[in-house]
């Protein structure tokens, strides 16, 4: 036990000096596994690793899902998203944020990385805000819970990790996250109605839309609904793996995009950067945590807190909770590929053990994860949004996502009360 | 010679996007070709996912120079705002010295395994593609972030706190 806090320790040290998340926990597992087992093998997981992985056709995923979101977010389909969640809800008190978060849901359904949809969406959503008074830290603060959705709403860069890990049914996880999707989107909504009725000036109510500008920005939408709806159906119905799935969502984005002629010869190749690029960093996180994650099981730690945690015979609900605190606490100092990878393979013995089903238990890293991207003060998401609203200062986006966490706090507890709203989708598959 | 340097870092920004390109789209149209012939022609296309695996590969390690020349590691840069002058500029070295010996070591390793494939004379199972060069060009690329790591620490100006990568 004590050379995993040590590892622990180090880890965190190197972290907060700002090494690069997947050298340093790579960095860790490495000398760690030399230090207390064997030279030889510590160095020769490092190439067998890197080799398993890179060549593992279930993270072939990855890049086709983050290609399909690029290929919506260069046409300009995050600014359709949000003009016609404006053109219904814009003329409510807070109607700008709710179509934020709507806006978001949908671009969620194309895109599996929070990042990216925090960016995308910033861009188009906090001018507008800004432009009807909204305060600018409730804005960015929306935009960031908002972008916490791109994770649990299928495609997911999150889920495919996880699956990964730990061989649950891709697909069927991708099912599972649709209809929290749906909640957080609704209690998000619920936590702005609520706040602008109390502070109204925080969010007033912009112009309204006429009907015909109100059908003409839905008609813009439908090629991404119909593109999600083949996708999700598709692996739903079992037509498709969620490989092949990404595939043609990504194959559809770039047929739909050029249809639009909205592809230039430097989008296409920013698009092939924005791929490639963000696919390598996650593999390099993915790399580094396993080779963390594997010391913590070659030093005995994983199986010892099991063990402690078995013989506690904690109810399931004290077990999640505790988890809760777990995640919330490491999700202020690692992104989400890395928190996941990092403590998945420790913690998915310990829950199946204790009867909890693969599937909520993922969807339930998927969230926390999430909310530990929003937390202050490292929230990932906070830093992102704030990056594009430069005169919006750190302590205002850091209020204005205060009023979100009981959200947070409410579709947690729902899920914890009802699992059947994670469960009921993926058990009616094949 | 300035406006011919930068002819050639266009050629070299432009063939690196052709190759990345290649690997991106190629496993696109690879899985889109393999679905369809499967559904529509009853003929789905054989190796395709050998075919994807050795893209990703070359995929993962073809941008990571890149991650490494535009500083788009995913970091936690938690006191990086905290910290200033020389005591900055040895963290910035401490830090730098570290990723450069990371990458080295992965390069070490990547080139071990690529050599033992190359004696094996070891392929994928259904087309053959040999491996031994695949591993080859990890090994390479990982020696490049290496150097790239030293070199993007001593000449460009540090980053500053705020720039996250999207």
């Amino acid at each position: 036990m004590s050379a995993a806090l040590i590892a622990f320790a180090v880890l965190f040290v190197l972290l907060f000096l700002g090494l690069p998340i997947g050298l340093a926990m790579g960095l860790v597992g490495v000398v760690g596994f030399g230090l207390l087992i064997d030279w030889t093998p510590a160095f020769a997981l490092v190439g067998q690793i890197a080799i398993d992985n890179v060549m593992n056709y279930n993270f072939s995923v990855l890049p086709l899902f983050i290609l399909m979101g690029a290929l919506f977010a260069h046409s300009r389909m995050a600014d359709e998203l949000y003009e016609a969640g404006n053109a219904f809800l814009g003329h409510y008190r807070g109607g700008l944020a709710m179509a934020t978060i709507l806006a978001c849901g949908g671009f969620s359904a194309v895109s599996g990385s929070s990042l990216a949809c925090a960016a995308a969406m910033t861009k188009v959503s906090v001018p507008i805000m800004r432009r009807y008074n909204y305060a600018p830290g409730f804005a960015a603060a929306t935009v960031a819970a908002g972008s916490t959705l791109d994770i649990l709403i299928p495609p997911s860069i999150s889920m495919v990790i996880y699956a990964t890990l730990t061989d649950v049914n891709l697909g069927k996880l991708m099912m599972a996250g649709f209809l929290p999707g749906l909640l957080t989107i609704g209690c998000y909504i619920a936590v702005i109605v609520a706040v602008t009725s109390i502070w109204p000036r925080l969010g007033p109510a912009g112009a309204r839309t006429g009907w015909r500008d109100r059908l003409r920005a839905s008609r813009d939408v439908w090629p991404m609904v119909l593109l999600f709806t083949v996708v999700l159906g598709g692996i739903y119905v079992g037509v498709f793996t969620p490989t092949e799935a990404a595939g043609i969502g990504a194959f559809g984005a770039f047929v739909l995009a050029a249809a639009r002629r909205r592809l230039t010869r430097a989008q296409i190749a920013s698009m092939i950067l924005d791929t490639a690029l963000t696919t390598s960093t996650i593999f390099f996180v993915v790399i580094g945590a396993l080779l963390f994650a594997n010391l913590i099981t070659a030093s005995g730690s994983a199986a010892a807190l099991q063990q402690w945690v078995a013989s506690l015979n904690l109810p399931q609900t004290a077990l999640i909770l505790v988890l809760l605190a777990i995640y919330i606490v490491l999700g202020c100092m690692l992104d989400a590929s890395a928190m996941t990878v990092l403590t998945v393979p420790i913690f998915f013995p310990i829950v199946t053990q204790a009867g909890i089903d693969p599937i909520w238990f993922g969807i339930f890293v998927i969230i926390v994860v999430g909310i530990g991207m929003i937390t202050p003060p490292v929230g990932l998401l906070l830093f992102v949004v704030r990056a594009f609203v430069a005169d919006v200062t750190v302590r205002q986006v850091f209020y204005g996502i205060l009023p979100f966490f009981v959200g947070d706090a409410v579709r947690i507890g729902l899920l914890i009360l009802f699992p059947g709203i994670v469960l009921v989708l993926p058990q009616m598959m094949k | 010679m300035a406006p011919a340097r930068l002819t050639l870092r266009v050629a070299a920004r432009s063939a690196l996007i052709g190759a990345l390109g290649v690997t991106v789209y190629g496993m696109m149209a690879l899985t889109f070709v393999d679905v369809a012939g499967r559904y529509l022609f009853n003929a789905p296309l054989g190796g395709a996912k050998e075919l994807t695996e050795v893209l990703l590969a070359l995929m993962v390690f073809g941008a990571a120079p890149l991650v490494t020349a535009t500083r788009s590691h995913i970091t936690t840069a938690l006191f990086e705002s905290a910290m200033k002058g020389s005591v900055l500029m040895i963290r910035n070295c401490v830090i730098a010295i570290v990723s450069a010996l990371c990458c080295a070591v992965l390069a070490w390793r990547l080139w071990v395994q690529a050599v033992e494939m190359a004696d094996l004379k070891g392929g994928t199972p259904l087309l053959g593609v040999p491996l031994a060069p695949v591993f080859y060009a990890m090994a390479i690329l990982s020696g490049v972030c290496a150097v790239l790591t030293l070199v993007v620490a001593a000449t460009a100006p540090p980053k500053p706190a705020s720039e996250i990568p999207t």
